[in-house]
């Protein structure tokens, strides 16, 4: 038999395929279908002389007659367009390219109510944040946070390191906060020049420092790089990553 | 190959035993009384041209005939047909000629499908193999290798049903499912191997490798050599949690091989490279739970270690708080073979890494979005109730897989507030 592999492509789909040259041209359209989705009704379908060649030529038989009509060689790409415009694949085709639609996600509740789930076998065997140590693995010791923060002290001038860029301001604050993460760690709060942050020096109602709305954030201390820098203060370990 | 076989089943001139052993070996294939070997595989299709392939190729006298079935009608991309209509016809003669196979087993440690997930017979039939094999094999091992739907072509239009039906209902009967896609096979192949138009003998190629790697274990010495139990116990933490995301290096063309030195630490690194991944997904955004590497060839322990934590101190290799697996590790002193027809190098030393990461949640997600706005128009689910199928099996599936989503989204969960974050 003459089979060949070929590649079949479509707007939404591309797949190489085994087609034999003694399909008759209506029973090669049903194929195409299922596999692009576009109704034989709509298809227009294009063979491309060669692999990579922009140059082609429209399959126009029809019916009884067979693709051995066509010169159709291993690794041949055979295209299918969609004449209808209205078409549900038409539809599709912009949908799947709009990424900011959303998908369905699981609600909460009805993930609990699983009968297997990660979840509940975290629960079983106590691990991550059902480990009943977790909140207290790992807390800083004191010689860790004061190493962090023995240079940061509030009123002094500071750029808050983000990637590439930064963002110029006034520490404010530095130690624990509960609203975010309870007080395992030690944050810093500054007060932006420009509007730049997320808040106005107040956390979930609980306030850290004064500051106009948007000027105020929080951030660990490793994004804090001070600008006017007290050299009575460095320590040579400081100095060497400068 | 790699054992000294012939294409038509027996050893090479000059070799009294099959490389690796008897004991290796049998594993994959069997000793006849007249000294031929034969692979206990059985290959299976809907419709006949595939394997009809086989059957005439230069592997003919390799299997016998009863290994190779095929139906006459295809599941033409339809899950449906794979799994209800057409596949079912052929269930039972699968079975029974499954059954022969294994009584001739010594000691069956359990079964490696290779399918994929997109298309109707891979997707339908393949699921359907798997529930049978859970309820007459009880509880031996299933692995898979599925080829995952590419994140941006689909290769049928009803790819993402057919992909959410078989991964639900294959979901409990599976062990470990490795994966790959062919866009990052493609790819692998355009960049690394320079194949400007690859095809699917390019692709199957490296598929190869990988197959190859994971199981050499089971058919090779080595000194450091893990058993693909071991792996698998070490790989899937939680039975749900079995899609290790699967690496290979080096990747590197005939013409290219000789600039490259291919040290144990370069192919260690390249393994984490996302150019290297079989799926498409970013790991750097996600968190390993489990990582193995299986080294093959000229390669001693000392290297890997030296190479294994130089990746540890990297910061984009985050792992869950809740596990701390290390690195396991397997080495086998056989390196590689490539198939002469291959475009891949002939290399002294290779590696494949299987990591459990929940960054390849990331290929859910977008066929799970896929099937969504499909469904809620209705699009082509007529093609499925045709054979038979209720619509309630799709919006189960459909649920499975959003927790499935949500199961990996957990996984990931227990960290305390990054570095990055701004309050």
């Amino acid at each position: 038999m003459d089979f060949v592999n070929v590649f079949v492509t479509s707007d939404l789909t591309s797949s190489e395929r085994r087609i034999c040259l003694s399909w008759t041209i209506e029973f090669f359209k049903s194929r195409l279908e299922l596999i692009t989705g576009v109704s034989t009704l709509d298809q227009k379908i294009w063979i491309y002389k060669s692999a990579d060649a922009a140059e082609r030529e429209e399959m126009t038989a029809v019916g009884s007659q067979t693709l051995s009509a066509y010169n159709i060689r291993p690794h041949t790409r055979i295209h299918v367009d969609d004449t209808n415009a209205k078409s549900v694949l038409r539809e599709l085709e912009a949908e799947f390219s709009d990424d900011t639609g959303q998908h369905y996600v699981m609600a909460d509740e009805k993930y609990k109510q699983r009968r297997e789930s990660v979840l509940k076998w975290k629960k079983e065997n106590c691990y991550g944040e059902f480990d009943p140590h977790f909140q207290t693995r790992n807390p800083l010791s004191a010689q860790e946070i004061e190493n962090e923060t023995r240079f940061l002290k509030v009123g002094q001038s500071c750029e808050v390191l983000n990637g590439n860029t930064s963002k110029s301001g006034v520490i404010k604050f530095v130690g624990k906060i509960d609203e975010i993460d309870n007080g395992r760690c030690i944050w810093v709060g500054v007060g932006l020049d420009l509007p730049l942050g997320k808040n106005d020096g107040s956390l979930k109602g609980k306030r850290y420092f004064d500051c106009e709305k948007n000027h105020g954030c929080f951030v660990k201390p490793s994004k804090i790089r001070l600008t006017h820098f007290d050299p009575m203060l460095s320590s040579p370990n400081i100095e060497d990553e400068i | 190959m790699e054992h000294g076989i012939t294409p038509d089943g027996y050893l090479q001139e000059g070799l009294t035993r099959p490389k690796g052993g008897e004991e290796g070996f049998s594993t994959f294939f069997a000793e006849t009384g007249s000294g031929k070997y034969v692979p206990r595989a059985l290959y299976v299709d809907l419709e006949p041209n595939v394997i009809d392939e086989v059957r005439t190729g230069k592997y003919k006298n390799l299997f016998h005939p009863e290994q190779l079935i095929s139906g006459k009608e295809d599941a033409a991309n339809n899950y449906a047909r794979g799994h209800y209509t057409v596949g079912r016809e052929l269930l039972d003669d699968i079975s029974d000629r499954l059954r022969k196979m294994t009584d001739q087993c010594d000691g069956l440690q359990g079964f490696l499908f290779t399918h994929s997930l997109g298309g109707g017979t891979g997707s339908g039939l393949g699921s359907l193999l798997l529930e049978q094999f859970s309820n007459d094999y009880g509880k031996k091992s299933k692995l898979e290798f599925a080829v995952y739907p590419a994140p941006q072509v689909s290769t049928s239009v009803v790819e993402p049903y057919n992909t959410v039906l078989t991964t639900h209902t294959t979901l409990e009967n599976a062990d470990c499912t490795f994966m790959v896609d062919n866009e990052a096979i493609y790819e692998m192949c355009r960049k690394n191997l320079n194949i400007a138009r690859p095809n699917f003998n390019n692709l199957n190629n490296l598929i190869a490798q990988v197959v190859s790697s994971v199981t050499a274990s089971l058919r090779f010495d080595g000194s450091l050599n893990v058993d693909l139990n071991e792996f698998q116990t070490n790989l899937v933490p939680y039975p749900r949690i079995h899609f290790p995301l699967v690496s290979y290096a080096p990747v590197m063309s005939k013409s290219r091989i000789t600039h490259e030195a291919n040290s144990v630490a370069e192919i260690t690194a390249a393994c984490f490279e996302p150019g290297n991944q079989m799926v498409k997904c970013d790991p750097r955004l996600g968190k390993y739970m489990a990582t193995c590497l299986l080294y093959r060839g000229d390669v001693v322990n000392r290297d890997v270690q030296n190479a294994v934590s130089v990746i540890k101190s990297k910061k984009t290799v985050q792992l869950v708080d809740w596990c701390p697996t290390g690195f396991k590790i397997g080495i086998c002193y056989q390196k590689p073979t490539q198939t002469p027809e291959s475009e891949l190098a002939d290399v002294s030393r290779a590696v494949c890494m299987l990591s459990n990461t929940t960054a390849i949640a990331d290929a859910w997600q977008k066929v799970d979005r896929k099937f969504d706005l499909m469904y809620k128009k209705r699009a082509f689910v007529h093609w499925y109730v045709s054979e038979g199928m209720e619509e309630g099996e799709f919006a189960e599936a459909r649920e499975d897989l959003a927790a499935l989503e949500r199961d990996y989204v957990e996984l990931g969960a227990d960290t305390f507030p990054d570095e990055e974050e701004e309050y």
